[in-house]
């Protein structure tokens, strides 16, 4: 059972790592000020957590 | 279009410089609770440092391998656990375990002593609701400092939370996060969560060692009806019920209450069910839990002072009273001391050939009057080998 829970763990840091890649492409591609910083707020917190800070 | 984009760079390099500014100081300050070394200082009565792990060896190299005390008399007698820390953020619980490491000096039986039994939730606050990251207790040589927690295992330790939490071996269903919470895993499993994995060590912990009396030490929010009072497993109510009325009659007023049995994963229900130890839990007030306090800082946690809280008492929506006084730490652990000592007094009466004794606790009278860093000592003055860091 540990096995598994670390498994589906590591799947859950690949998982944020990917959306923070995402995020980090949009913010590349946006124009609009407002977006941008969104997409700044946004990523924090998926950053914090592949990081293992928060 | 070139000055277009050449002003989005710009804006765009604006922004990321803005987002490091704040990240990095926040990241660092996050980290630095995450990491901070308590002291623990060894009293007179002290004789070994164990780890949770020395009984459990699926908890070791985790964050939950926790330091248990023992304070080994050497003349036979009962023995009892007392845990402080199952919720970091109920601080009173946690300094009570310390006050009992570094004062008392037992001359019959023993005692072990676990002061950050969810090592993991004290390295974790709730920034959204404004939780402090540390709190500082007052002393006779200057502060010593604690680190703040939350209720729940740092989800660094233990993620992702299962959408739903099956509770082992009852299957009962429980919300999700409390797959976390130190208080709903009992009696835990050793191939399970981290959370899970704590409790079952406790366990084997308990039963290994013969513990007659087990003592969770916890703090309760005044809209919550379970405060001020001893939760008790149905075997160890007859204890529970003379330790509430003596303790009612002559220093303050502390409940009883009988553990639900069909309410699954509390330390008074499956520590009783699981073990042969007598289970306890205290519950003393703390109106930093309140839903409706204020401001939510350092001094209300210390002081349990909140005008809205008050204003709900007056509102009759509480379940303990509460004044301009508020709860100060120095009452709360006071009275978790003091309820502790009379739950051993009792128990001697009931089972005079398991006897604990033991001098220089402090008090609820004593904490109240001397103030709770009175009763502290400094990890400055002390041996090295005499400070131990959780």
């Amino acid at each position: 059972m540990q096995t598994i829970q670390t498994i589906i763990g590591y799947l859950y840091y690949a998982i944020a790592a990917v959306i923070g890649i995402v995020i980090v492409a949009n913010f590349v591609r946006s124009r609009d000020v407002r977006k941008m910083l969104l997409y700044a707020i946004v990523l924090s917190p998926f950053v914090l957590r592949v990081l293992r800070v928060k | 279009m070139a000055d277009s984009k050449g002003n989005s760079l710009v804006i765009k390099i604006v922004v990321v410089a803005l987002w490091l500014a704040l990240i990095i100081p926040g990241g660092r300050q996050l980290a630095a609770h995450r990491n901070y070394e308590e002291a623990v200082v060894l009293g007179p009565g002290v004789t070994e440092v164990k780890k949770l792990s020395d009984w459990a060896p699926y908890v070791a190299n985790t964050p939950n391998d926790c330091s248990i005390y023992v304070l080994d008399s050497g003349v036979p007698g009962g023995s009892m656990l007392v845990i402080g820390g199952t919720h970091p953020e109920e601080p009173a619980g946690v300094l009570s375990a310390v006050t009992i490491v570094e004062n008392v000096v037992p001359t019959t039986g023993k005692i072990y002593v676990a002061v950050r039994a969810n090592r993991s939730a004290s390295t974790v606050t709730r920034p959204g609701d404004a939780y402090p990251q540390f709190f500082n207790i007052n002393t006779d040589f200057g502060k010593r400092t604690f680190r703040m927690g939350d209720r729940w295992s740092n989800p660094l330790d233990s993620w992702p939370d299962p959408e739903v939490y099956v509770h082992y071996p009852s299957k009962q269903l429980l919300a999700y996060m409390d797959v976390r919470n130190l208080n709903r895993t009992w009696p835990g499993r050793p191939d399970g969560m981290i959370t899970e994995r704590t409790t079952r060590a406790f366990i084997d912990m308990i039963k290994a060692e013969n513990i007659d009396i087990f003592v969770d030490n916890h703090e309760a929010e005044l809209e919550y009806s379970v405060i001020s009072t001893i939760v008790a497993h149905q075997a160890a109510a007859d204890v529970a019920a003379m330790a509430s009325m003596m303790l009612s009659a002559g220093e303050f007023n502390m409940g009883m209450e009988f553990s639900p049995t069909l309410l699954h994963g509390l330390s008074h229900r499956e520590v009783g069910d699981h073990t042969d130890a007598y289970a306890f839990e205290i519950e003393v007030p703390e109106p930093f839990l309140d839903r409706v306090r204020g401001i939510t800082d350092e001094a209300l946690l210390l002081e349990g002072k909140d005008e809205f809280v008050m204003r709900a008492g007056q509102a009759g929506l509480l379940y303990e009273k509460i004044d301009e006084n508020g709860w100060n730490i120095h009452e709360r652990v006071g009275r978790t001391n003091s309820t502790i000592d009379m739950i051993v007094q009792m128990f001697a009466m009931f089972y005079p050939d398991k006897p604990i004794t033991y001098e220089s606790l402090p008090m609820r009278n004593d904490i109240v009057a001397n103030g709770l860093g009175h009763y502290l000592l400094d990890p400055a003055q002390a041996e090295a080998d005499r400070v131990v860091y959780e």
